[in-house]
């Protein structure tokens, strides 16, 4: 009977510091991509984790696991829309994030519609769904039918318990403004196509939340040069 | 002044040609183009609904049976009202559909045949494949996602007799056609097929009827064929813009019959020169 408690507390325990690090890790993606975090926020230590979210029985209270996040102003200018004869002064592609843990035992296409719904009920226009369960392929074609109003990203909490980009072997990358790519193809005098390509389910561009068409600046250390930098064209 | 009076010089560039695919002014142009537009618009849209249609139905299905009756229904024995929501919802569904709706349920941790009420088997055993009937005639090795699908043989079974019956075509192509029925798997022993040997004038009726339905869908396709081989496909007759006249020559005279020449000679002539070579005289010079 002992034994048995001890176990169930021991499974317990280690989904605690799962979910936590799952936690952490989304939040340092929301920074890194430019939304308005504070640090507080963003390194949680594992006791306040606890304190805030852990239910009586001693489990997750998965249902607290959510938060919506603002873009930062350099975030907002680096995603401005081009300005049109029409539209003068047009909006930003990026907008307000809404960041979920998935409170339920299966991710179907039910869930997901729900929780497209949700955002774009809202306007939030990227939303973040983190399940420990995977997804069905009709869950999958959900995120597409959203995609006019708004941008359905679904991670596993098994591949956020480590940040990647904080791995010694991930170079620093960084996404190129609509200008800035402009600018990088006149420089080169290429054609978008004739840039090297990086694939959306790349890891990290799904980390980054990277759109097609998108182009990304990698810097790495170089033994011979320093820092080289390459870019990569998004498909 | 003589340098005034010169053309101005010729660019080596190339011309640049006026933007194609522009509309041009003429109003009937317009509404054409804009009746087009409009035309395959609606096409899109109807897909678009129609695939709509079927994702909600994966939703829908993925939920049955439901628990209403009083007797717990079985995969044997279905509800009524859950075997015609099923047959009548899985008609425009395509094979691929099919599968997305088993995984569907799968995720809910079901079995994958759509009137099965019970939980799919775990398999209790890491590693990819499973031996089957170890030491047995029918031994197999099945991946372990495989036997997971599905409560029991069975159902795997009445799921796939389902399966063979649904139509690789885009579901748009036969949302209109009535004469899609999706029949359910016929238990062996159940009343129900007792029911339909004592019953041979409707099996007939029913056969009748689905020869028709293939007799009718052949004709088509053979006339589609043939349109394809005399070269017009479908639409495109409608839409041929250049407008062709058929000219008939001009006949003077009447046809004569062709003649030898005159010339005693003409069969000498290369391309209308004789050539003046004399074998004879070459021959006599040599020898």
């Amino acid at each position: 009977m002992a034994d048995q408690e001890d176990a169930n507390r021991e499974a317990n325990e280690r989904s605690i510091v799962r979910t936590w690090r799952a936690w952490r890790t989304v939040h340092e993606m929301a920074a890194d991509r430019g939304y308005e975090l504070t640090p507080e926020e963003v390194n949680l230590p594992l006791d306040r984790f606890r304190d805030r979210y852990i239910s009586n029985e001693g489990t997750v209270n998965r249902s607290l696991l959510k938060f919506s996040a603002r873009p930062s102003d350099d975030m907002m200018r680096k995603f401005q829309k081009p300005a049109t004869p029409n539209d003068p002064s047009p909006g930003s592609d990026c907008g307000t994030i809404w960041i979920e843990f998935l409170d339920e035992s299966t991710l179907g296409a039910e869930q997901m519609r729900k929780f497209g719904k949700f955002c774009a009920e809202h306007n939030y226009a990227a939303g973040v769904l983190v399940s420990n369960v995977a997804v069905s392929a009709s869950a999958k074609k959900e995120i597409a039918k959203f995609a006019h109003w708004t941008a359905i990203e679904w991670f596993l909490e098994d591949d956020l318990l480590i940040n990647i980009t904080h791995h010694d072997l991930v170079p620093r990358h960084v996404i190129l403004s609509r200008e800035e790519k402009a600018a990088l193809l006149k420089r080169y005098r290429l054609k978008e196509t004739q840039l090297p390509r990086i694939l959306v389910r790349d890891p990290v561009a799904k980390y980054l939340g990277m759109k097609r068409g998108q182009v990304v600046k990698i810097i790495r250390k170089s033994e011979t040069a320093g820092r080289y930098a390459s870019y990569r064209l998004c498909v | 002044m003589s340098t005034q009076a010169k053309p101005p010089p010729k660019g080596i560039l190339k011309k640049t040609k006026p933007p194609t695919g522009t509309i041009p002014d003429e109003p009937d142009a317009a509404t054409r183009a804009r009746n087009l537009a409009i035309h395959h618009a609606t096409i899109i849209h109807d897909r678009r609904q129609i695939s709509d249609a079927i994702s909600d139905s994966v939703i829908a299905l993925s939920k049955l049976p439901s628990e209403s009756a009083e007797l717990p229904p079985t995969a044997a024995s279905p509800s009524d009202d859950d075997a015609v929501a099923f047959t009548s919802q899985i008609r425009l569904f395509q094979p691929s559909d099919y599968e997305d709706l088993i995984e569907e349920r799968n995720c809910l941790g079901k079995c994958g045949y759509v009137l099965c009420p019970k939980p799919r088997t775990k398999v209790n055993q890491t590693g990819e494949f499973k031996l089957v009937n170890f030491g047995l005639k029918d031994f197999a090795i099945v991946p372990k996602k495989e036997m997971e699908r599905w409560c029991s043989q069975t159902c795997a079974r009445r799921a796939m007799y389902i399966k063979v019956q649904l139509n690789e075509t885009a579901a748009w192509e036969r949302a209109g056609i009535e004469g899609i029925q999706i029949e359910l798997y016929q238990e062996p022993g159940s009343s129900k097929a007792g029911k339909k040997a004592s019953n041979p004038a409707e099996d007939l009726a029913k056969d009748l009827r689905s020869l028709k339905l293939e007799a009718d869908r052949k004709a088509a396709s053979d006339a589609r064929e043939l349109a394809l081989e005399r070269g017009d496909t479908g639409d495109k007759t409608k839409m041929r813009r250049v407008a062709v006249k058929v000219k008939e020559k001009d006949v003077s005279e009447a046809p004569a019959e062709p003649s030898l020449d005159q010339n005693e000679d003409g069969h000498l002539l290369l391309e209308g020169y004789k050539p003046k070579f004399d074998a004879q005289a070459q021959k006599d010079r040599v020898g």
